[in-house]
């Protein structure tokens, strides 16, 4: 709810030399786990939609996709890596202009998505996560830039039922992010 | 920011993407769950016998979740069971009979077992004198089960009555003290099992 009203409290700044943008990113991933030894990197991408000034604020949705190269919830010796992971965000983003080439932001916002594994109780775990990165645009022309970023994320999944407990395991995943986006 | 910074950037995400991985789950999963008791049975004047549940897991651990499980009967009418902190205790409700237990968990685990409940047939009294009038005096009774178990203590399950020339001062399933209250030639004691159910079962025995 706080975050909601977050984001209605931003949209009348958002006005200024507002426009939609669209952006297409990929990047490479590392998650670590809190209350296990165990740990994940792939590779990720991402679509978003957002509304904003590239020199200011912006809210932005995302959907992203992560590939997972790990086995770390699944107990079935038919799979050799959990599923990959989709995931859906809102970023509120405030950028800077320094009068130099790029336009250095910060992002927070928070997510949440799934991803599919093969455990005798459980077929599906869902996920939530807050998130907040450091990132640069590269603009290119009034409609296209680059963005790079780095992110962090703090991840809680649905707890794991083994009958005796139930865990919720917590992961912090640290991200770049490299992609481009079309304003318009 | 040149083309190069924009390439460190790319080489950085793939160097993040070549982290670790885990290869095998490090979280135990369910194998099965099962009822630890074997061969249950309990005797009709039996209060209520404790049953545990375990699950073991893939790496061959076990822990108890008697409590985590749904416990159910196969004859509603037969048993009862009960909920306590470390077990479930089952509690006959009708004199003998076969019926079967199950543990359950969401449908995808279950363990069923058998239980017995030993039908009660007799009844031994000690003695008393009736015309030792407005003295107390303790009557001690044991059970006669199926397959010729004799003697069995009886632990509960069993109600008792006098008629009007006696007063029952104090009394349990296997212990009646009674005061003779008048000269009479009998007394009769009932012993009613499972009272006031479709499963009661009455045992008289009138002392002379």
């Amino acid at each position: 709810m706080k975050q909601l009203l977050l984001i209605l409290l931003f949209i009348p700044s958002l006005y200024a030399d507002a426009k939609v943008y669209i952006g297409l990113g990929g990047g490479g991933f590392s998650e670590s786990f809190h209350q296990i030894d165990a740990s994940s990197s792939s590779e990720m991408a991402s679509v978003k939609v957002g509304y904003g000034d590239r020199k200011a604020y912006a809210v932005e949705f995302s959907i992203d996709y992560y590939k997972n190269s790990s086995k770390i919830f699944s107990s079935s010796n038919d799979t050799t890596t959990d599923g990959d992971k989709i995931g859906f965000n809102i970023n509120l983003m405030k950028s800077f202009d320094f009068n130099i080439y790029v336009l250095p932001y910060i992002k927070v916002g928070f997510g949440t998505g799934y991803l599919d594994i093969q455990r005798e109780l459980q077929d599906r775990l869902t996920y939530g996560s807050f998130q907040g990165s450091l990132g640069v645009f590269l603009p290119l022309n009034d409609h296209f830039d680059f963005e790079v970023a780095y992110e962090v994320r703090e991840n809680t999944y649905e707890a794991i039922d083994t009958i005796d407990t139930k865990t919720a395991y917590k992961s912090t995943t640290h991200l770049a992010y490299v992609g481009v986006n079309y304003r318009f | 920011m040149k083309l190069s910074h924009f390439s460190l950037a790319l080489l950085t995400t793939f160097f993040i993407s070549c982290g670790d991985n885990t290869e095998s789950t490090p979280i135990i999963d369910v194998q099965s769950i099962t009822i630890n008791e074997n061969n249950i049975s309990l005797y009709a004047t039996d209060i209520a016998i404790p049953l545990t549940a375990e699950v073991t897991y893939n790496d061959a651990t076990q822990r108890d979740i008697s409590s985590k499980v749904s416990w159910s009967s196969s004859d509603i009418y037969k048993l009862v069971t009960t909920l306590s902190t470390d077990a479930v205790l089952v509690t006959p409700t009708t004199n003998g009979g076969d019926l079967n237990i199950t543990i359950d968990y969401k449908e995808t685990f279950t363990d069923t077992k058998s239980i017995h409940i030993k039908e009660l047939i007799s009844l031994n009294y000690s003695d008393i004198n009736i015309s030792d009038i407005g003295t107390p005096q303790t009557i001690y009774i044991t059970g006669n089960f199926e397959n010729n178990e004799t003697n069995v203590s009886l632990l509960g399950n069993l109600y008792w009555t006098v008629d009007t020339n006696a007063t029952i001062t104090e009394t349990n399933s296997s212990q009646i003290t009674l005061t003779i209250d008048q000269n009479t030639s009998s007394i009769l004691l009932s012993g009613r099992l499972f009272p006031d159910t479709e499963s009661e079962v009455d045992f008289n025995n009138t002392f002379y």
